[in-house]
């Protein structure tokens, strides 16, 4: 891997390159010559004479991605026959944003069946057979009260975000095992990206919950970190669309709850690839909390933990960078270059499922579809001009933001 | 497809009064948080609900809560109810039995905690 610092992005290949001294900068790669405008706040420059300044900045860069994920395609069929199969539409069609809307699907899943009633039949001993796909789980349990555990809960949760264009990743956590013996037999959830808050947040279809700290949804990244410099105090956990408070002492730092390890299924693509079919790699923190330890499951046949569990099938990638671990996506960023009289404005996205790039420049509307031929010649206009990109993928679904305001003296 | 011998399933969906089944030593934290959720209208309509837990020492409690009205525990040792019982009332359709069964409160029922949950937490 490159490091980035002191490199500058070609705006045509994107290719990272040293920065070399003056304004006027030239790609290694595709041999281009642009002269870059500084997209941070208060960065001046002159243009045709005058004098601009940039008083806001909220610019998304897209870096390289260390560890590839194969995304489901919102188009595949199973998707569509789910949406009108099961009106998915409908659900949380009234929701004032992305976020309540995400809420209300997590609410679907854990009301379309009971986790694990003994009355009722289970996928058992039997394997899970076609059971990972979430309409044959839809279907089981609305004609025979069929259950699932929380694996099934968050491969179903998983595919049905899919449907409505979000994209989620599947998730294995567990607690380090407690000094009198392994705690835990592990809970799979799973995070959802929201563009609303511009990052991953766990949510918890089996007990529909997720986590909060000061009003915002929490990674399980930010839950590990957390839990293991603070016991979780400031985590709260809410149930339900309505964000209701659960009792502290049910979750700080609770068994599995902790979330001291955890893996990240790279793929999300489940409707052809069975989550744990050892085709795709796993991604697990390796940090200076669990450095030199173990990930131990209880064996309940010898009654102790046993194994390095995922990092023994040898398919995890251990990595200790957070960026990395949480990687953006959805992520539009816009890159502008000095060109004479006017600014030329590129840009880069990393949008899984993508359809456009929508532009507005001074209220005026672009539509790009290639972003490599995206390209604005723009004169910002006088006062205040006003910039912002953002993606849409094929369900319609808009990534995040990016804007540039730019003032004239004049 | 075997026939299901869950009730939601087998007797339609819609429901006047429910019985769920919990872990009888359950915190009185979640019944409370239940409960506020109830009120809220979390759980769609319900309009009340009854039953009884024990705490860790052995002694039992009975509790009741009705729409607009605390949630009421008393301390009973003489009730022959069983403990780990609720019965709900209120309209209740197949979706928000699942819903309440998946409530943390509920998930560890009696028949289905294992040794595993009953001595460490939670889990799956």
């Amino acid at each position: 891997m490159i490091k980035l610092e002191g490199r500058i992005k070609c705006p045509f290949c994107y290719a990272y390159f040293p920065r070399r001294a003056g304004a006027v900068q030239q790609c290694f790669d595709c041999g281009r010559e642009f002269e870059p405008v500084r997209l941070v706040r208060a960065s001046r420059f002159r243009l045709d004479g005058r004098q601009l300044t940039v008083a806001e900045a909220v610019n998304h860069p897209v870096r390289p991605i260390r560890h590839g994920f194969a995304h489901e395609s919102f188009r595949h069929p199973e998707l569509e026959t789910l949406r009108k199969k099961y009106r998915l539409d409908e659900i949380g069609k009234n929701a004032p944003d992305e976020f309540s809307r995400q809420l209300a699907l997590r609410d679907w899943v854990s009301a379309a069946w009971t986790s694990g009633q003994p009355s009722v039949r289970h996928p058992g001993n039997g394997g899970p057979d076609h059971d990972y796909l979430a309409s044959v789980m839809l279907e089981k349990s609305r004609r025979s009260g069929h259950c699932y555990f929380c694996t099934y809960k968050a491969l179903a949760s998983v595919q049905l975000a899919s449907a409505f264009g979000w994209t989620a990743r599947l998730i294995n956590c567990d607690g380090q095992h407690s000094p009198a013996g392994p705690a835990n037999c592990g809970h799979m959830v799973y995070e959802i990206w929201s563009n609303q808050f511009n990052k991953w947040y766990l949510n918890d279809s089996l007990f529909n919950v997720h986590y909060e700290k000061e009003g915002r949804p929490l990674s399980i990244y930010e839950l590990r970190r957390e839990f293991l410099t603070n016991r979780s105090r400031a985590v709260r956990q809410v149930w339900g669309p309505g964000r209701h408070p659960m009792p502290r002492e049910v979750h700080g730092g609770f068994g599995a709850w902790s979330f001291e390890w955890y893996v990240v299924y790279l793929h999300n693509n489940l409707l052809d690839f069975p989550a744990g079919d050892h085709i795709h790699p796993l991604l697990m923190p390796r940090d200076r909390f669990n450095r030199n330890r173990n990930w131990r499951r209880f064996d309940p046949k010898t009654g102790t933990g046993r194994s390095n569990v995922y990092v023994c099938k040898g398919m995890v990638i251990e990595e200790s960078d957070p960026y990395h671990l949480n990687y953006p996506i959805n992520q539009a960023e816009i890159m502008l270059l000095r060109n004479g009289k006017s600014l030329t404005v590129r840009f880069h996205h990393n949008l899984p499922n993508f359809s456009h790039l929508e532009v507005s420049a001074d209220g005026r509307k672009h539509r790009f579809e290639d972003q490599r031929k995206a390209e604005l010649e723009w004169n910002p206009r006088r006062g205040e001009g006003r910039l912002s990109v953002r993606g849409v993928n094929t369900r319609g679904v808009a990534g995040p933001e990016s804007r540039v305001t730019i003032k004239s003296a004049d | 497809m075997k026939k299901s011998l869950d009730p939601a399933v087998v007797l339609g969906d819609r429901f006047r009064e429910f019985q769920v089944q919990f872990w009888d030593y359950a915190t009185l934290s979640l019944l409370k948080a239940f409960a506020a959720i109830c009120e809220k209208g979390g759980f769609g309509r319900i309009d009340s609900f009854t039953g009884a837990g024990r705490i860790r020492s052995g002694a039992r409690y009975r509790f009741q809560w009705r729409k607009g009205a605390p949630l009421e525990i008393k301390a009973d040792q003489e009730s022959s109810e069983a403990a780990g019982g609720l019965v709900l009332k209120g309209k209740l359709d197949f979706f928000t039995i699942n819903r309440i069964r998946n409530f943390p409160l509920f998930h560890l029922r009696g028949l289905y905690r294992k040794p595993i949950a009953a001595r460490w937490g939670y889990h799956d």
